[in-house]
């Protein structure tokens, strides 16, 4: 750890701050029970593999067969995540009109 | 100068190869926007969009049509998709669902203004296209960018629906649970990419053969964790197992077009993919036996999967009130008998059989195909029952059918015998062909594991027998139930609602316009005409699979 | 033209289905023309069925008649494929007597009859497939084609449980039935038909002829082949005795569905020979599998317990259907598959066999005689017949003690045929009159019977007829089977043997009880007395018809049946015979 913090950036920091976000993300949507939370928990997710790819992407950091794939697969990421966010934004509009809650824990209409 | 004859070759090769290769997926793009457009206009907004959208998803099953024989494999727009035949027939099969899904919704129109009308058929055109790229994905950015494609409309076209309460929260769960599942496969991409330095499914297949051998502990970790990652998105899509929660609360919110969609192009295309991942580490001729190790470690989770799905979704079936929720179970069962074939796809790779590959694969491509007219059927059926009736209780919807409806009853009844797959229906088709599969597999390889999936399979074939029999039951011998069908209110605007609340069997009549009888019929007999004549639909099977290899 | 093979079959099988076309075109007011039309076909097809044979049926001929073999699958080598031998035949007959026999009783159905009519015909061209068809998986269709029908039949017109009865009839037939789909596909994918032709005496008359002494030998045209296969399989061998273009014959196996082709293969080559799992061969899983899928359906004891309850709640004719036929395909199952295909399984399993041969005996005819419901008692004893049928066929004495002597064995099978034939017209007749005497009383309580042969003298004669011939006395169908079968165990297990003839004395006891129980005894006096009227037109002609039928069995039954059955059933054992020497010789001196 201290090793890391001593050390030029490398690869293995932006892989630890990805991990770390991928985390942080996971436990947002699992614990947080306000939609838009979850959301953000998502976003993070997202963004979490999107510094994977460019960090893997980069030819600074090691050699690098894939061209700008990394890159560009980053770009239609963020573009993806967007129309993502868009969407459920609306749908979690929709439920609150029909609820007047976003806590999704509150529906409870289906079962079985 | 260089850079503008490098732009003219790239402009050449795109017309010149990609394009034509591409019809049918630019064949939905122009119906797409001609949709949206069309609203603008005075004259041509009267037409129905469903009609549009029918008429726009046969050209896009004509042109997927012509490569169903002979396309070979072929690379388009630099590796980022590949066409052959195996493409073609999934094109085909979810153009046919398109066409028949705008039949459908034409027939049995879910919601009330033109402009929504325009809406779902603009986010049904979007989805397709999404699973026409699911099947012919060939890079990791199109693996995420097709799902997406393909999940995004779909969060959608589920809370469009008749204003009710459960809808909203049908496709809120939908859409958490599957943009969870995305960000989970992303991660899983983005950590194969970094692992082997490349999105290009093929090869990146080639440094799995280069690499694995040389790997670290820490790595194979890795490279497993990264696999399990991407499969966990695979079977969000499929609803396998441990991630099929999401599945009967969407189907019983979703209006059934809708499930229909989902149950046949969404499942349908993850499935494809799925094959598209394992594929590739089949087509190499040198040493395939160093990946023995990836493939045993995916048929075992392919497997616990697999046999967890099938019986979940048959087991919890027992005990559903609602007819909807039931075919989700339904759906989810059958999704965990289609992922069997792929363990024997796994095997005949290990043992570099192409027969016995090709036959997995086909196994596969027939069941869907003859899925397609089971489901079409059932959902056609709940679409003019349960949606129109806002009620998907079994009881209040089914008892005494034969009575009201003979036609429409036997038709019912003989695509649950095709769905629990006895002959002379085409459902047993479909099993006969997965059991083939699974028994062919096991006289090849001498793997145990076979034969435990055939005695699942067998097993399960009994356990659905009771809750289609069930169904058939209610259908056939118990009377009419007198009580009200509607207990709640809805919007005023759609002439039902006025007789809901008094139930007579006129109530039931109107529900059922000409076409609507006339498309469960065609369904109804379509399970007799294909039993009669699958040799030819499996001749298209067999094709399409060999183009894979 | 319409006189090939393929026409005069595919008629017999599917007249009744185009007749059930025509009644669906009938308003479904007009009882009177559904019920004639029905019986019209049902006439039709057993008249064309019996002018058929005379027509085209050779006695003397022992390989299959009137044969044809079209291709209808050929992604899977499926073919529509039939042929009739002395196998088959009587089966056939059966199902055209005891169908036109059963309408005859259903005149008392009025019940959504058109529906009725439909799903009748329907059964019956089932039926009619499944015991002509010589493709494993169009026999596998027609199989479970008879389910639906049945299925319905019971549900709909049933008795007050027949919910529950309908359910548990399927429920267990399809259990049975992916048994038999797990064998079928096991044997489908290890078969291989180019080895059969690579046989030294394959397709060479002459020379077998003379080492089989007299019996016909191997050939494409005893396997029915279609010739379109046989064109591709001559073609690939000539390839490879030149040996010059050998590298182009392509090694994938062509596999077979068809019944003889898999019985060669079965007998003649180690395909099926290959260990599968704990020690036991393909054969012996498979004969298992096909054995239990069948046994269901026969019932045999432990899975019986669908049979009673699927009796009690069916309507008399289909109780009739049930018993005549449905059951019989269980056998002829065994007979015709699981036999010839799997002889190791058949050896290894003999004793599992004629073990639940002699416990379904004992045991349904135990149960028969603790029942207090007459219709009840009927299908136990249906089961204790059935019981006769499996030791019949499982007795396999041409081993080595006996120098491959087959005549005991022949003696069993020719036996169980009999006992199927037989026991589809007593337990038919059974059935018949049971629902004769509900129909009047409305109750079938043994204990509340006795005395009705003061009422009903003409039935009282009939009845204790048909049931001593269900009894076996000798002179009547049933004595025929049971003591061939005795007599063929004896040479298998004297113990055995001792056993089986144990049991007559408790099918007479039951028999005997039940109609002094029923017929004798003071006037009856239980419900519904009044209603016990003397039989009408109707019920009488079928109830002479049955006793003549019984008789005329009994006392001729080689004119009847032995003639035409026995060249078809030697070859059958004969083969078998010949199988386990070989087997022998190869377990004796194993091959390098």
């Amino acid at each position: 750890m201290f090793d890391l913090l001593s050390q030029p950036v490398t690869l293995t920091h932006y892989l630890c701050i990805s991990a770390f976000l991928f985390t942080v993300g996971l436990l947002c949507m699992i614990t947080k029970r306000n939609a838009i939370g979850v959301l953000i928990g998502i976003e993070l997710v997202l963004n979490s593999a999107n510094l994977n790819f460019i960090a893997f992407g980069s030819p600074y950091f090691q050699q690098s067969t894939s061209g700008i794939d990394g890159q560009l697969i980053a770009l239609f990421v963020i573009v993806l995540a967007a129309s993502e966010a868009a969407v459920a934004l609306a749908i979690t509009f929709h439920f609150y009109q029909k609820y007047q809650t976003i806590d999704v824990d509150q529906g409870q209409d289906l079962k079985g | 100068m260089n850079l503008f004859t490098t732009i003219l070759r790239f402009l050449q090769t795109t017309k010149e190869i990609d394009l034509p290769l591409f019809y049918p997926e630019v064949c939905l793009v122009v119906g797409l926007v001609g949709i949206l457009f069309f609203q603008l206009f005075r004259y041509v907004k009267e037409i129905s969009p469903f009609l549009l959208m029918a008429g726009v998803f046969f050209i896009a099953g004509l042109f997927s049509c012509f490569g169903l024989e002979t396309q070979h494999r072929t690379e388009i727009f630099s590796g980022l998709l590949v066409v052959d035949s195996f493409t073609c027939f999934f094109r085909f099969l979810f153009s046919l669902t398109g066409f028949f899904l705008s039949l459908l919704l034409y027939l049995n129109n879910p919601v009330s203004s033109k402009s929504a009308e325009a809406d779902i058929a603009v986010l049904l055109l979007g989805a397709t296209l999404g699973t026409f790229l699911m099947v012919s994905t060939n890079h990791l950015l199109m693996i995420f960018l097709s799902i997406e494609m393909a999940s995004i409309p779909s969060y959608l076209l589920v809370s469009l629906r008749r204003s009710q309460k459960r809808t909203s929260e049908g496709s809120l769960k939908y859409a958490v649970y599957g943009a969870v599942a995305s960000g989970i496969l992303l991660y899983g991409l983005s950590l194969l990419f970094g692992l082997f330095k490349t999105a290009h499914l093929p090869t990146m297949a080639n440094e799995i053969i280069r690499l694995f051998p040389a790997m670290e502990q820490a790595e194979i970790m890795l490279f497993s964790i990264a696999g399990l990652m991407v499969i966990v998105g695979l079977a969000f899509k499929v609803s396998a197992f441990p991630f099929h929660f999401w599945c009967p609360d969407v189907f019983e919110s979703a209006s059934s077009e809708v499930n229909l969609f989902l149950s046949i192009s969404s499942k349908g295309a993850a499935l494809a993919l799925f094959i598209r991942l394992i594929a590739p580490f089949g087509i190499f001729e040198t040493s395939p036996e160093i990946l023995n190790q990836i493939r045993y470690f995916l048929s075992v989770v392919l497997a616990v999967l697999g046999v967890l799905t099938v019986t979940f979704g048959n087991l919890a079936a027992y005990g559903q009130t609602s007819l909807k929720r039931l075919m989700a179970y339904s759906t989810i069962a059958h999704a965990g008998l289609l992922l069997l074939p792929l363990i024997v796809l796994l095997t005949a790779l290990d043992i570099s059989s192409k027969e016995l590959a090709v036959g997995a694969v086909s196994s596969l491509l027939i069941y869907l195909g003859i899925y397609l007219f089971l489901n079409l059927g059932m959902f056609a059926f709940t679409a003019a029952v349960c949606d129109n009736n806002e009620s998907a209780n079994i009881h209040d919807n089914l008892s005494g059918l034969i009575y009201r409806q003979p036609t429409i009853a036997i038709s019912i009844v003989l695509i649950l015998f095709g769905l629990i797959g006895i002959p002379p229906l085409s459902g047993f088709v479909a099993k006969f062909a997965i059991f083939a599969a699974l028994t062919s597999g096991y006289l090849a390889s001498g793997n145990i594991l076979f034969l435990f999936l055939l005695l699942v399979g067998g097993i399960n074939t009994v356990i659905s027998l009771g809750y289609y029999l069930y169904l058939i039951k209610i259908i056939v011998w118990t009377p009419s139930t007198t009580r009200p069908t509607v207990t709640h209110t809805l919007t005023p605007a759609t002439p039902q609602t006025e007789t809901i609340g008094t139930y007579s069997t006129q109530q039931y009549h109107s529900n059922f316009s000409r076409g609507l009888t006339a498309l469960v019929t065609l369904c109804g007999s379509s399970t007799l005409i294909l039993f009669l004549f699958w040799d030819t639909i499996y001749t298209v099977c067999l094709r399409a699979a060999h183009s894979l290899f | 033209m319409f006189t090939e093979p393929i026409y005069l079959l595919s008629f017999i099988v599917f007249f009744p289905a185009l007749g059930a076309l025509t009644v669906l075109a009938i308003p479904k007011q007009n009882t009177k023309a559904l019920r004639f039309t029905t019986l019209g076909v049902t006439v039709a097809s057993l008249g064309s069925l019996i002018s058929l044979l005379v027509a085209y049926y050779d006695p003397e001929m022992a390989t299959l008649q009137i044969p044809f073999s079209v291709g209808w699958i050929p992604s899977f080598n499926i073919h529509y494929q039939m042929g009739l031998d002395g196998i088959n035949l009587f089966l056939l007959v059966l199902t055209g007597v005891i169908g036109f026999f059963g309408f005859i009783a259903s005149w008392t159905i009025t019940k959504y009859l058109k529906g009725y009519c439909i799903l009748y015909l329907l059964l019956l061209s089932g039926l009619y497939g499944l015991f002509l068809a010589h493709d494993f998986f169009l026999f596998y269709v027609f199989w479970e084609i008879t389910l639906l029908p049945m299925y319905f039949l019971i549900g709909v017109w049933g008795g007050p449980r027949k919910e529950y009865a309908a359910f548990k009839f399927f429920l267990f037939t399809l259990a049975g039935s992916v048994c038999i789909l797990l064998a079928m596909l096991m044997l489908y994918f290890a078969s291989d038909i180019r080895e059969i032709a690579k046989l030294s005496d394959f397709d060479q008359p002459e020379k077998t002829i003379a080492e089989n002494q007299g019996t016909p030998p191997l050939e494409w045209k005893s396997l029915n082949i279609d010739p379109q296969i046989e064109k591709k399989i001559r073609a690939q061998l000539s390839v490879s005795n030149e040996g010059t273009q050998a590298t182009q014959i392509s090694d994938t196996p062509i596999h077979t569905f068809n019944l003889f082709a898999l019985a060669a293969i079965g007998q003649h080559t180690t395909q099926f020979s290959q260990p599968l799992l704990w020690g036991i061969s393909l054969q012996g899983w498979a004969f298992l599998l096909l054995f239990v899928g069948f046994a269901i359906k026969l019932p045999v004891v432990p899975l019986h317990t669908w049979l009673p309850d699927a009796h009690v709640e069916a309507p008399t004719p289909i109780s009739m259907i049930l018993a005549g036929i449905l059951l019989k395909m269980g056998g002829y199952g065994i007979l015709r598959v699981c036999y010839p295909i799997c002889p190791e399984g058949a050896l290894f399993w003999a004793w599992l066999v004629c073990g639940i041969g002699i416990l379904s005996m004992f045991y349904g005819a135990l149960a028969a005689l603790a029942q207090t419901d007459f219709k009840r008692l009927v299908a136990y004893s249906s089961v204790s017949h059935m019981g006769y049928v499996v030791l019949g066929l499982g007795v396999w004495s041409a081993t080595a003690e006996y120098n491959y002597n087959t005549e005991y064995w022949e003696m069993g099978i020719q036996g169980a045929l009999f006992q199927m034939l037989a026991h589809g017209i007593s337990s038919a007749g059974m059935f018949f009159l049971v629902g004769i005497v509900y129909d009047r009383v409305k109750h079938r309580d043994l204990d509340k019977f006795g005395g009705l042969f003061g009422k009903m003298p003409r039935f009282t004669a009939c009845s204790i007829v048909i049931f001593f011939a269900g009894m076996g006395l000798p002179g009547l169908c049933g004595f025929i089977g049971e003591v061939l079968v005795v007599l063929a165990t004896w040479r298998y297990s004297i113990t055995l043997a001792v056993a089986a003839a144990f049991v007559v004395i408790l099918t007479a006891g039951y028999i005997l009880w039940t109609i002094q129980r029923v017929y004798l005894g003071p006037l009856y006096k239980g419900p519904n007395a009044d209603a016990l009227i003397p039989l009408n037109r109707r019920e009488s002609f079928l109830c002479y018809s049955f006793v003549v039928l019984v008789i005329i069995m009994g006392v001729f039954p080689h004119q009847t049946v032995f003639r035409y059955t026995e060249k078809t059933i030697q070859r059958q054992t004969d083969e078998l015979g010949r199988w386990n020497y070989r087997w022998d010789q190869l377990q004796k001196v194993p091959l390098k």
